[in-house]
Formats: C-alpha cells, sequence, structure tokens
C-alpha cells in the first residue's frame, strides 16, 4: 500500500507539473494541488469519512475539468481577438462552478454547451448572408445597367438584407461589428461606406434606364462602323470554329509544395 | 493484468479497436499500445495512472487522433490550397505542442479561428476569379454570336465587355487582383480551368479546361477588352488565340472516366487513396 501512496503522490505531481505547463488548466490545477496537499497531511491514515472524501473529489475534479475546458475556449477566442465571445463563454460556464452533485453538472454543462452553440451558430447564419450579401453587391456593382442579370442580383441582395433584420440585425451592425468585419476582405475605412451603399441598392431598380439607351447608341454605331463587313464576320467565326478544339484535360497538382500543376490532355474533339 | 486496471483501461481498449486498422492513426495507434504496455507491466491503479503521466500518455492519446485527422487531410489536399493546407498545419502543430488536453483544446480553437478569416478572405478571392473567367467566357460567346448576327447580339457583346472592365477594376482597386497576381497564384488556374475535382477523397487530381486558355484570357484582357478599340474593330480583329471548350455533353462521360482512370494512377502510389472514392 504503501507504494501506491508513491504512485498516487508521483501521479498527482506530475499532473500539478503537466498542467501548471499547459497554462490552460487553473481549475484543476488547483484542485491537484489541494489533493496533493491534504494527501500528504492525511499520512495513510484514511478514517471513516474516506469515501465522501473521494466522492467530494471525483466531483471537485469533474467541475474543474468543465470549466477549464469552458476557460481554454474562452482564452482561444479572447486572443484571436473575439472578446464578446469570450465573455459569453466565460459567462455561459458560471453555472457549472455553482454544481453540488453529478446531476446538476451535468444539466449546467448541457446548458453551457447549448447556449454557445446557439451563439456561435446564430453568428455562423449572420455571418453566411453576409457574405452572399456582399457577393451579390459585387456581382451588381459589376453589371451592366441594362443587364437582366441585374435584378436577379439586387433580389437575392434584398433578401439577404431581410434574413439578416430577422435575425434583429442589419448590413450595417454587422459591418461595424469587428467579428464580422475580420472575415471579410473590405478595408475598415471602406465599411461604413458599403453598408450605406448595400442599403440603396436593394432598393435600385432591375434596369437603369439612362444604361439602356446608352447601349442602344452604342450598337448604332457599332453596326454603322461595321458597314458592309457581314461576310468578314462571317469567315472569322467559322474560322475561330474551325480552330476551337473541345478538350478534356487531367490536372495533376505538385507532390508536396506549391507550384505549377501538370496538365495532360486525356480526350480531343472538335466543337459541334 | 490487474483486474481494476482491465476495467480501467476497457474505454481506450474499445477506442482503439475502432481505429487499429485506419492506416493513417499512426501516432494514435502507437500512443494506445503504448499505454497498453504500460498497464501490462503496472501492479496497481495508481502506478498505471503515474507511469502513464510520466510518458505524457493521457495527452498522446487525446492529441494524437488530433495530427493524425489533421495530417491525413494535408495530404489529400492540392499543396497550391494554401490557406487550407496552412489550417491543416497549424493544427498538427497544436497537436504537436500542446502540453496538456487544455491547451490542446486552446490550441486548436485559436487555430480553427485564424484560419477562419484566410479562408473567409480566400474564398471572396476565388468568387471574383471565377465572375472574372465566367465574363470573359461569356464575352467569347457573345463575340461569336454578335458576327452571326450583329442586330440581335451586339447589346450583349457591348454589355459584357463593359462589365468585364468594371469588374477587372474593382478586382484591382479593392482587392489588389490585377492579372499578373491571379496567374502568380496557382491555385487561382482552378477558377480560371474550371477544375472539377475527381476524387470525393482529394483536391489533387481534377478534369480541367485546356491550359492554353489562359493565354488565350490573357490575349482577350489586355489585347482587346481593356484597350480601346472600338466593338465593330473587336469582331473584325483576328485573335492569335481562340478558345477551347471542355468536351461535349455527348462524351463528357466517356471522357470523364478516362481522365479520372488517367488520375489514378497518379494518386495510387499513396496510402490513404481509395479508389472507391473516384467520382467517375
Amino acid at each position: 500500500m504503501s507504494n501506491d501512496r508513491d504512485h498516487t503522490d508521483g501521479f498527482y505531481t506530475l499532473m500539478i507539473e503537466h498542467l501548471s505547463e499547459g497554462g490552460c488548466s487553473p481549475h484543476s490545477l488547483a484542485v491537484f494541488e489541494r489533493r496533493l496537499r491534504e494527501f500528504n497531511e492525511s499520512a495513510g491514515d484514511e478514517g471513516s469519512g474516506g469515501r465522501k472524501a473521494e466522492q467530494d473529489l471525483v466531483l471537485e475534479t469533474a467541475v474543474a475539468e468543465k470549466l477549464d475546458e469552458l476557460y481554454a475556449v474562452a482564452r482561444a477566442c479572447e486572443d484571436s481577438g473575439d472578446t464578446e465571445m469570450a465573455g459569453f463563454v466565460r459567462e455561459s460556464a458560471a453555472a457549472i462552478g455553482e454544481s453540488r452533485d453529478h446531476e446538476s453538472l451535468g444539466k449546467a454543462t448541457s446548458k453551457a454547451a447549448e447556449k454557445i452553440d446557439a451563439f456561435a451558430l446564430k453568428r455562423e447564419e449572420l455571418l453566411k448572408n453576409l457574405t452572399s450579401a456582399i457577393m451579390d453587391y459585387i456581382t451588381i456593382l459589376c453589371c451592366h445597367g441594362a443587364d437582366s442579370e441585374r435584378r436577379l442580383a439586387i433580389l437575392s441582395l434584398d433578401e439577404k438584407c431581410a434574413s439578416i433584420e430577422k435575425q434583429g440585425e442589419t448590413i450595417k451592425s454587422l459591418l461595424l461589428h469587428p467579428w464580422f468585419a475580420a472575415h471579410l476582405p473590405l478595408p475598415e475605412t471602406e465599411l461604413e461606406a458599403t453598408a450605406e451603399a448595400i442599403e440603396q441598392m436593394r432598393r435600385w431598380p432591375a434596369i437603369e434606364k439612362g444604361a439602356v439607351s446608352l447601349i442602344r447608341e452604342e450598337v448604332k454605331a457599332a453596326l454603322d462602323e461595321l458597314g458592309e463587313s457581314r461576310r468578314e464576320l462571317y469567315a472569322l467565326h467559322a474560322e475561330d470554329e474551325k480552330r476551337s478544339i473541345r478538350t478534356g484535360f487531367l490536372a495533376v497538382s505538385p507532390e508536396d509544395s506549391p507550384g505549377s500543376y501538370t496538365f495532360t490532355k486525356i480526350w480531343e474533339g472538335f466543337s459541334s | 493484468m490487474n483486474p481494476q486496471i482491465e476495467q480501467f483501461i476497457a474505454p481506450q481498449r474499445a477506442a482503439y479497436e475502432m481505429i487499429k486498422n485506419e492506416a493513417f492513426m499512426k501516432r494514435t495507434r502507437e500512443a494506445y499500445e503504448k499505454y497498453f504496455a504500460i498497464a501490462e507491466k503496472a501492479r496497481s491503479l495508481p502506478e498505471l495512472k503515474q507511469l502513464a503521466e510520466k510518458g505524457n500518455l493521457p495527452l498522446r492519446l487525446n492529441s494524437s487522433p488530433v495530427y493524425d485527422s489533421y495530417s491525413l487531410l494535408f495530404e489529400t489536399h492540392d499543396p497550391n490550397l494554401q490557406p487550407l493546407c496552412a489550417r491543416e498545419e497549424s493544427l498538427m502543430s497544436a497537436a504537436e505542442e500542446a502540453r496538456s488536453a487544455d491547451e490542446l483544446r486552446y490550441l486548436v480553437e485559436l487555430a480553427v479561428r485564424r484560419s477562419k478569416r484566410e479562408l473567409a478572405v480566400e474564398e471572396f478571392h476565388a468568387f471574383l476569379t471565377v465572375m472574372l473567367a465566367g465574363k470573359i467566357l461569356s464575352y467569347d460567346i457573345g463575340k461569336a454570336n454578335a458576327r452571326l448576327s450583329p442586330e440581335q447580339f451586339l447589346a450583349g457583346f457591348i454589355m459584357m465587355r463593359e462589365e468585364i472592365i468594371t469588374t477587372y477594376t474593382i478586382m484591382v482597386e479593392l482587392f489588389g487582383l490585377d492579372w499578373e497576381t491571379i496567374i502568380d497564384t496557382p491555385r487561382r488556374m482552378r477558377e480560371l480551368l474550371l477544375f472539377e475535382n475527381l476524387s470525393s477523397q482529394t483536391s489533387r487530381i481534377a478534369c480541367a479546361l485546356d491550359p492554353q486558355n489562359i493565354e488565350w484570357m490573357r490575349e482577350m484582357l489586355f489585347e482587346e477588352i481593356l484597350t480601346e478599340k472600338s466593338t465593330a474593330q473587336l469582331l473584325l480583329r483576328r485573335s492569335r488565340l481562340v478558345f477551347h471548350p471542355s468536351v461535349p455533353a455527348e462524351s463528357s462521360d466517356e471522357a470523364l472516366r478516362k481522365i479520372a482512370r488517367a488520375g489514378w494512377e497518379k494518386i495510387k502510389h499513396f496510402e490513404w487513396a481509395d479508389e472507391t472514392k473516384m467520382l467517375y
């Protein structure tokens, strides 16, 4: 038995050493330090209260483990610049520390996990809609005022904005939120202006009147310039068709570091 | 073996059974085997706990599956997908550097959070490149149509040219993505040449458009679209290169199977390669 005492002492000492090195387990570390101290003080006399004390220790260790799990997550959030999530995780963890038995610990842990998951899920959905909205915004910016695709992109943008508003946020509130802004490749100085531009864009007409008349003028000018060159255009078209070969290539990535792809033609045929 | 120890390590035995035949779980398998060897030697539970902790085995049982899983993912990625590869590498480092289970959780969470931003920016760059490539292809179709029937198709051709000018300007001015930057980034070929993965397991092999199309795109962009040439001059211009489209629909099954077969030959030497995961 005295051998087992030595092993237990050695185990606690190693746990303290490893948890200290990791620096992410303050609760477990405190439990093991106290355990070691009390273990050494008991000097082999476990007495009649031994079983109860052991049960308390198991609960205490379990509580500490759960608290440290969330402590690690909160610290990672903090260190990645996400103070909002860090605060939320810490707040959700508070009830775990008050657990008086395994049942209440189980309940508190599940509740905290559910709260954190729901918070993260809501954010992910908002980020997904925001990212799509920014992509729609860019699509619209790149669309010609007379392009029918513009109508679809405006509708899509409006849908994304409405989804965001349904969740109690706006494009502007998200763009000005540091976590959301960090996931977009927009310069900080452009965020507010982008939010305003998106709001205006939602009310843009499907087709811009001026753009249509401008295109008509350009078509007329091009037709005038083309004049009698129809036959030449046909010939150029036929020539390009002849030169255009349908192919199927295999692309193989480099073996172990970035570099050029290797392309091999596997299939070839002419355009139909 | 001491029955108390036998009972104590039962969950680890069950976990080991689940991974022991997985080729890529090398570190995890080693960690379990070392743990079981210690369990054989230990005469009591306290001795096992002390010996296991001395060898950092409880931590290794936690961190090795993380390392092995991300190491496998890393290997299956096309090495040009640098933001993705960097994420897997940072997670592998987290598994190697962690000194406690909680530190492992912290390092993994931190790595995932940091890489998420890189991946988000990457998603935008891919989106913009796909958009540019798609518009250049539409420009080519528009040009062919306008040559055949100018009255009917000139408007579309002119609009597409103007859209490409706007798109390229936005790419350069807002995102710093000019043509040189795009073609100097090998993974951008995936969007420009419409890569389609041939296996659900890896991005290392793909079906692609003719790589000569890159030079054709450059010619269209810098010798036609972005120039001062009039619409009529563009239509009457004899280009040096033409676009080479992909396999026509009626031959695509047969062609894809041939391409996939050739692709399989290129990856079959990898330990993880599984022929049943080929998509064609």
